[in-house]
C-alpha cells in the first residue's frame, strides 16, 4: 500500500506538462481568474490555498499541504477537454484558451487542480465583436500567446504537453 | 458562471505528480530573452481581501 507521504518521494507520474483547457476573464488585454481577478501574465502560476468566501475547505484551517491539497478546492483549475458550449463561445468577456500544467496535480473525474501552470494558447469564438477581437489579439501580443480557432485549441495546445492518459484519469 | 468548481469539484480525486524534464516555455514569447524572470503569480481560491496566514 502506497500512502500520500512515500507517494511525494516516489517517481513521478509524468515527465511531461499535462493540457487543461479553461476560461479566463479578458479585461482590456489582461487575462484574469474567473473567481478571483488574479492576473495571469504569460509567467508560471503557482496556487496557492487561503481559505475564504469562495473556498469549499472542508478542514479546520489552512492545511500543511500544498495546494491543490485534496481533501480542499484550492489548485489552478482545469478540464480535460475544450468544450464548445463553454459560457466564452457567448459571454464575450470571457475567453477560452490551454495551460500547461504540472506539480502536484488532483485529478477529478472531469477535470484537475494543479500546482503550477502557464498559459500556452487562446482560442477564438465562431463570432467575435470587432472590439472584443481587438481585445483577444492585443493579449495574445502581450503575452506571446498563439490565438487560434477554436476548433483548433486542441491541436495547437498539444504542442506544449499531453493530455492525460487514460491510464491516469479516475476509474 | 463557475463552471470550474461546479464541474469539477465536488467528488473523489486522486493525486499525481508531473515534473517536467523542461519546464515549459512559451514557443513564440517576444519578451523571454530581454526581461528577468519574475515571481510566480498566486492564484488564491479565498477572499482576496484576506491577509495569507503565515506557515
Amino acid at each position: 500500500l502506497i500512502t500520500e507521504p512515500t507517494r511525494e518521494l516516489a517517481a513521478p507520474d509524468l515527465v511531461e506538462p499535462v493540457i487543461g483547457f479553461r476560461e479566463w476573464r479578458l479585461r482590456g488585454d489582461r487575462l484574469l481568474s474567473q473567481h478571483t481577478d488574479v492576473a495571469w501574465e504569460g509567467e508560471t502560476m503557482a496556487a496557492e490555498c487561503l481559505p475564504g468566501r469562495f473556498s469549499v475547505h472542508r478542514g479546520p484551517g489552512l492545511h500543511a499541504d500544498p495546494s491543490p491539497a485534496p481533501d480542499c478546492a484550492c489548485g489552478l483549475y482545469a478540464c480535460f477537454e475544450p468544450y464548445r458550449r463553454w459560457a466564452s463561445s457567448v459571454d464575450w468577456t470571457l475567453i477560452a484558451g490551454a495551460a500547461a500544467l504540472w506539480g502536484r496535480i488532483q485529478v477529478h473525474r472531469s477535470g484537475m487542480r494543479a500546482q503550477y501552470a502557464r498559459p500556452v494558447v487562446l482560442a477564438l469564438p465562431p463570432r467575435l465583436p470587432p472590439k472584443r477581437l481587438q481585445a483577444a489579439k492585443g493579449v495574445s501580443e502581450r503575452l506571446g500567446l498563439p490565438l487560434v480557432r477554436f476548433e483548433h485549441l486542441a491541436a495547437a495546445a498539444e504542442e506544449h504537453g499531453r493530455k492525460l492518459p487514460r491510464s491516469l484519469l479516475l476509474a | 458562471m463557475c463552471w470550474e468548481i461546479e464541474a469539477i469539484l465536488p467528488g473523489p480525486s486522486r493525486t499525481i505528480t508531473v515534473e517536467p524534464i523542461e519546464r515549459p516555455v512559451p514557443a513564440e514569447s517576444p519578451d523571454r530573452d530581454r526581461e528577468p524572470a519574475r515571481e510566480p503569480e498566486r492564484e488564491r481560491i479565498g477572499d482576496p481581501s484576506e491577509e495569507p496566514v503565515p506557515a
